[in-house]
């Protein structure tokens, strides 16, 4: 597959495009990070968070390719590898000082969302992540899913959106109290 | 502003579908309504939380893959794969230069094989001429296992090594010279740490290395000549897979190192503490030493492993 082809794809949001990059660019995504204090559970944490900060980037449209796309991908590791490093230094210090570490108020809230999409089930999941991950129009949303035109989509996405709101509410008030 | 509008605004807000003006409008707005910043912000964490879900499934997609044992086996062997497949080193000793400058040493056509257990001639190798070739054993008895990893990449390749013609002259017809080939083999435990920036030959290198990381491909016949001068300048002319290299080599041994990894092989010369790129050329050409620091940094550690 050339690198037009695969950029194509991920474009299209086709998923497959990116078990294609996974595989392809494991070995020498990994062993930056193995060559660098690195663990093997952190090789591979940072590299599939760094592929799918790529995944967002090309489909979003964001990213104007005038490189390879290891280039890129090696990049974005890196960056990923020395902001883990930053991080796990800070909790380091953290520990020296016998702070207790609490979660981030946005952690708790990321946790409490994800669990929401749970119960929220398809095709509400879908049409959300589409909208805010994918960043796809409404438009694209409807092709993808089927759905009559944009205005459907539109109205669709709002339900949904207040379905999340209420099972959020509802979870965080309790998230919130716990901690 | 009816609160679905006004939900539908900040949706767009937040996934950057608004034009530049109306987002210069909109953060106006914000700044001036603590309400609607406060909204915005829960809004946002909301917004985050979505990306982050989705991000969870696609991680547990890639955690189910299947990767090949070439791929997986990366965190122990891809350096030594790498360094596997790409250093064949020749070395050049000084012995070479008891010729008389117009003598030639051309290295050609004996044959070794690898196997398992490390390197053992082949019976059906031609050695031609009186050259007292000796190798380098490449299994490491410590690492039995490691090694069998290692061959498994190596194992079709091939070094083909003969002298063309004696000394000139010389007392006796025969003439006995020493030199070595050796396949150098990469530090097992080796974990240096540097960051290195994506630089293009390295980029192109671990690109093409991709491509060819399951196997090392045969090391071509790499046919060496000294066209011994006295002079300061050194030059060379590589065709084929033919090497001549021009100028004084007689002060210190030299090494030639092949990249066969990649699609297209490298060819790189360290003689007398610096380092060449040594590119296809049929007509002479001057070594002009590397200067990019990666890229000896690369060659340095390439060569101490």
């Amino acid at each position: 597959m050339t690198e037009q082809q695969i950029l194509d794809h991920i474009s299209r949001g086709d998923e497959t495009a990116l078990d294609y990059l996974y595989k392809k660019y494991y070995p020498m995504m990994t062993k930056m990070v193995l060559k660098n204090n690195g663990t093997v559970e952190e090789a591979n944490d940072v590299y599939q968070d760094a592929l799918i900060v790529f995944w967002q980037k090309v489909i979003s449209g964001d990213l104007k390719i005038t490189s390879k796309i290891s280039t890129y991908l090696y990049s974005i590791c890196k960056n990923c590898w020395l902001k883990e490093l930053s991080r796990k230094k800070r909790l380091s210090y953290t520990d020296q000082e016998g702070s207790i570490v609490q979660s981030e108020p946005e952690d708790i809230m990321s946790k409490v969302v994800q669990d929401a999409m749970e119960v929220l089930g398809d095709p509400c999941k879908s049409v959300l992540t589409y909208y805010y991950f994918n960043e796809m129009s409404m438009s694209e949303i409807a092709d993808r899913m089927n759905y009559s035109n944009a205005d459907t989509v539109k109205a669709k996405k709002y339900k949904c959106k207040k379905r999340l709101d209420v099972l959020i509410k509802k979870n965080y008030a309790q998230e919130d109290f716990f901690n | 502003m009816q609160s679905r509008d006004q939900e539908e605004v900040i949706a767009q807000y937040l996934t950057r579908r608004m034009s530049e003006v109306e987002r210069v409008a909109f953060e106006q707005k914000i700044s001036e309504s603590p309400q609607l910043s406060q909204k915005i912000e829960f809004e946002k964490q909301i917004a985050q939380g979505i990306k982050n879900y989705k991000k969870g499934i696609l991680k547990s997609r890639l955690d189910q893959l299947e990767l090949s044992p070439s791929a997986v086996e990366t965190t122990s062997i891809v350096t030594k794969t790498i360094l596997a497949g790409i250093t064949a080193v020749v070395i050049g000793g000084l012995s070479y230069f008891m010729l008389t400058p117009d003598e030639i040493l051309v290295i050609e056509n004996q044959e070794t094989m690898i196997g398992n257990d490390g390197m053992t001639e082949d019976e059906n190798a031609k050695i031609s001429l009186d050259i007292d070739t000796t190798y380098a054993i490449l299994s490491d008895k410590k690492e039995d296992e490691r090694t069998s990893s290692i061959t498994k990449y190596i194992e079709n390749t091939r070094i083909k090594v003969s002298k063309k013609q004696s000394k000139k002259g010389s007392k006796s017809d025969k003439v006995t010279l020493q030199s070595e080939v050796e396949v150098v083999l990469p530090d097992m435990d080796g974990t240096e740490m540097y960051f290195d920036e994506p630089f293009d030959s390295l980029q192109d290198f671990s690109d093409d290395l991709m491509k060819n990381q399951a196997q090392v491909n045969s090391v071509p016949e790499l046919e060496i000549e000294i066209e011994m001068k006295r002079t300061k300048k050194l030059k060379y002319i590589y065709v084929g897979e033919k090497l001549t290299l021009i100028g004084d080599f007689s002060a210190s041994p030299y090494q030639i190192i092949e990249d066969n990894t990649i699609v297209e092989k490298k060819l790189y010369l360290y003689f007398e503490q610096e380092y060449y790129v040594l590119t296809v050329t049929s007509e002479k050409k001057a070594l002009i030493p590397v200067k990019d620091m990666r890229l000896l940094d690369y060659l340095v550690d390439l060569r101490n492993k």
